[in-house]
């Protein structure tokens, strides 16, 4: 524990994030410094680009991914008397509406005369949110970082406002784009109650330091112990 | 006006591989439906390919051996269309960066070399088969999954002729290195044409159309020549060639148009996430270029001057790689060139195609064997063919048929002497019209000789003792 050095990035403490996560959070950092690891203040400047990145790489794979769900080989068929009907009502009705948005959406940003503007930028700028990360670790070993700006919202709420609701994912997205292992654990609650979570990143293949974190967390704190009342 | 076509052509050979490109299923071809799937090549959720590393291997020496320029980092991606052969959705092959490009072979027209030039080799796999009944139709996913190279010519052809002479030279080269059989029939090489045609002199192209479904070299020819009216008609009735995609209609001799550029699809190619790229190093590519074998061309060139072989006949002999084989094999027993060629491309040639050689029932030390017999004057060249057929049919050695048959040549000169004098004396009448100056009757005679030896008697000597006797008597 001593010997670790622990990343903050001040760019994961943003405008517009819930007051009572940001203090947990912090108090959650404070903890982890009085058990004896050395802090640094880190800085990850794409950050705010990883929300707007992600949606346009994950949807372009998502709409590719979900290509083989055609009713041709296997799960649901619809019936129908052609080859293009069969297609056209077995991935209509089969599909549900976030996922259709997100085919569409990864459709299009392929599609010849978007794909320059849209995928294709969007994977350079993956290409500068890994190496923020990269440049990181050569001062951290490990970072720790809020997991969500707000604790978690009413089933459905967000749907009809699906940018608010992928801002949500703003802290645990970069860490896909740049494909780094990760952790969440309790860390506290709101004042309504509801629980927040400490992420913990780590580089490629040190996923050991990670638990070695999380562990040492744990056996200190009793968050893990209680639950929101429902 | 006086128009010339500019042709491209697209040639995709199936790799011989054991195993698919990216999965352990087997590559044969004659199995029952779906029997060579698995999770991967059926388009599973959650399956993972790995690439085969054998397959890159072949398509490196196909680009080797078109004097390409390997690329040491290449990139797969996927394109897309929804076909129910298709079973990810996506095919995944080169494109982009490519795995090789800028090579070129040399063709032979009317004894002129002429250089074409390849833009481009790349590797991707193969979709499976849709089958059509009356009421459903089916999938067979055995191909799916079976590497193929693509091979895309520059637009150096400037006929039907050109293209043909090319397309069996990229098929021999691929023969040749045995990465691929070439069979056009069962679609292991299968190519699309892309033709335009211009004003001899003009610089620009004009607009291209491309021909698919083109199953032989024949029809190749046929369908360039077809699309070449065509698209003059057009032209010379001042409307413009539509770019577009055609299918060849070979029970009709026509192609038909497909789709329009407009209706062309998108395939929203992008890099292929679960793939790495492909980093060749070069140590490797220098291990198989190493492992190159002769190629026909040079074969051929050496054929010329080790066995002062006409240029025709040594293109003959080295069409194939087994029948080169089979003919050096030939010639190492009975150490006579020109006298194994004649047999090799006169009497083995007409019993089969030059692919098939190597399976024929007359093995190559067989036939050295019989022309040995010959040139030691064992056996005629007429009692040779006889024994050829019965090599063919028994697959027996030529010394067994001999000797069973009783076939050794007679020259014994007592005895050719004694049938001569026979044969003049039986002949009586003959021999004084022979002498009356009807001097073509001498064939006749030595027939007559030949028969009563039933074909044994040593033809040099009979000729020798009836015109020593003839002119005796
Ligand atoms: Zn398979």
């Amino acid at each position: 524990m001593k010997k670790l050095c622990i990343g903050v990035p001040r760019d994961y403490f943003v405008e517009g994030m819930q007051k009572d996560v940001e203090k947990v959070t912090r108090e959650a950092i404070g903890h982890i410094k009085k058990m004896g690891a050395k802090m640094i203040d880190i800085s990850l400047p794409h950050t705010e680009y990883a929300v707007p990145t992600y949606y346009l790489v994950a949807t372009a794979e998502a709409s590719s991914n979900l290509a083989r769900y055609d009713g041709v080989k296997y799960g649901y068929r619809a019936k129908a008397l052609t080859l293009q009907e069969m297609y056209r009502k077995t991935r209509g009705e089969g599909f549900g509406r976030e996922v259709k948005r997100r085919i569409m959406l990864g459709t299009f940003v392929l599609s010849s005369g978007y794909y320059d503007a849209y995928y294709k930028k969007a994977s350079q700028v993956r290409t500068l949110v890994k190496k923020d990360f990269e440049e990181a670790f050569r001062k951290c070993d490990l970072i720790v970082t809020p997991t969500s700006p707000t604790t978690a919202f009413k089933l459905g709420e967000k749907l009809n406002d699906p940018l608010q609701m992928y801002l949500s994912d703003i802290f645990t997205i970069s860490t896909n784009l740049a494909a780094l292992p990760g952790l969440v654990l309790p860390c506290g609650f709101d004042q309504k109650g509801l629980p927040v979570g400490l992420q913990i990143l780590g580089p490629h293949f040190k996923e050991e330091n990670i638990f070695h974190l999380a562990y040492a967390y744990e056996q200190s704190t009793e968050w893990h112990k209680r639950k929101p009342k429902l | 006006m006086n128009y010339e076509p500019v042709i491209g052509l697209e040639v995709h050979a199936q790799l011989k591989t054991q195993s698919k490109i990216f999965c352990g299923c087997s590559t044969k071809f004659d199995a029952k439906e779906n029997e060579l799937t698995c999770p991967v090549c059926t388009g599973m959720p959650g399956c993972l390919p790995v690439l085969n590393k054998r397959a890159v291997e072949f398509a490196i020496k196909m680009a080797l051996a078109t004097q390409c320029r390997i690329n040491e980092k290449s990139l797969f991606a996927r394109k897309h269309y929804f076909y129910p052969d298709l079973p990810k959705g996506y095919q995944i092959s080169h494109y982009d960066k490519h795995l090789a490009q800028k090579g070129h072979i040399e063709i032979s027209i009317g004894g002129q070399i002429k250089k074409i030039r390849l833009h481009r080799i790349h590797m991707e796999e193969d979709a499976g088969k849709n089958i059509h009944g009356t009421f459903s139709s089916y999938v067979n996913l055995n191909r799916a999954g079976i590497p193929l190279i693509e091979i895309v010519s520059e637009p150096d052809v400037r006929s039907s002729q050109e293209a043909g002479a090319y397309l069996r030279e990229i098929r021999s080269i691929l023969r040749y290195l045995e990465v691929c059989d070439g069979n056009m029939e069962e679609g292991s090489f299968r190519c699309d044409v892309n033709v335009s045609v211009r004003p001899v002199g003009q610089k620009e192209f004009g607009i291209r159309c491309e021909v698919k479904n083109i199953n032989s070299f024949r029809f190749v020819e046929k369908a360039i020549e077809y699309e070449m009216g065509r698209q003059i008609e057009v032209l010379e009735s001042g409307a413009k060639v539509i770019q577009e995609t055609r299918l060849w209609d070979s029970d009709q001799n026509k192609t038909f148009s497909m789709r329009s550029k407009e209706e062309a699809h998108d395939y929203r190619y992008f890099p292929e996430p679960d793939l790495h790229p492909l980093i060749v190093e070069p140590h490797w590519v220098e291990e198989i270029k190493r492992t190159l074998p002769e190629l026909s061309s040079e074969k051929k060139t050496r054929f010329i001057k080790m066995y002062q072989l006409s240029e025709y006949d040594a293109s003959l002999l080295t069409q194939e790689k087994s029948l080169a084989q089979y003919f050096e094999s030939v010639v190492e027993i009975c150490k006579e060139p020109k006298l194994a060629t004649n047999w090799i491309l006169s009497e083995l040639l007409r019993e089969f195609g030059p692919e098939q050689v190597e399976s024929s029932p007359i093995t190559p030390q067989h036939l050295g064997e019989l022309l040995v017999l010959i040139m030691k004057g064992t056996i005629s060249g007429k009692i040779a063919k006889h024994v050829f057929e019965k090599m063919l049919q028994t697959g027996q050695a030529p010394q067994a048929i001999v000797q069973k048959e009783g076939l050794v040549q007679v020259s014994d000169s007592t005895q050719i002497e004694a049938l001569v004098e026979e044969v003049l004396k039986e002949q009586k009448v003959f021999v004084d019209k022979y002498h009356a100056g009807q001097a073509k009757l001498f064939g006749f005679f030595v027939g007559e000789v030949m028969k009563k030896s039933h074909g044994k008697a040593n033809p040099a000597m009979v000729n020798e003792f009836l015109k020593k006797k003839l002119k005796g008597a």
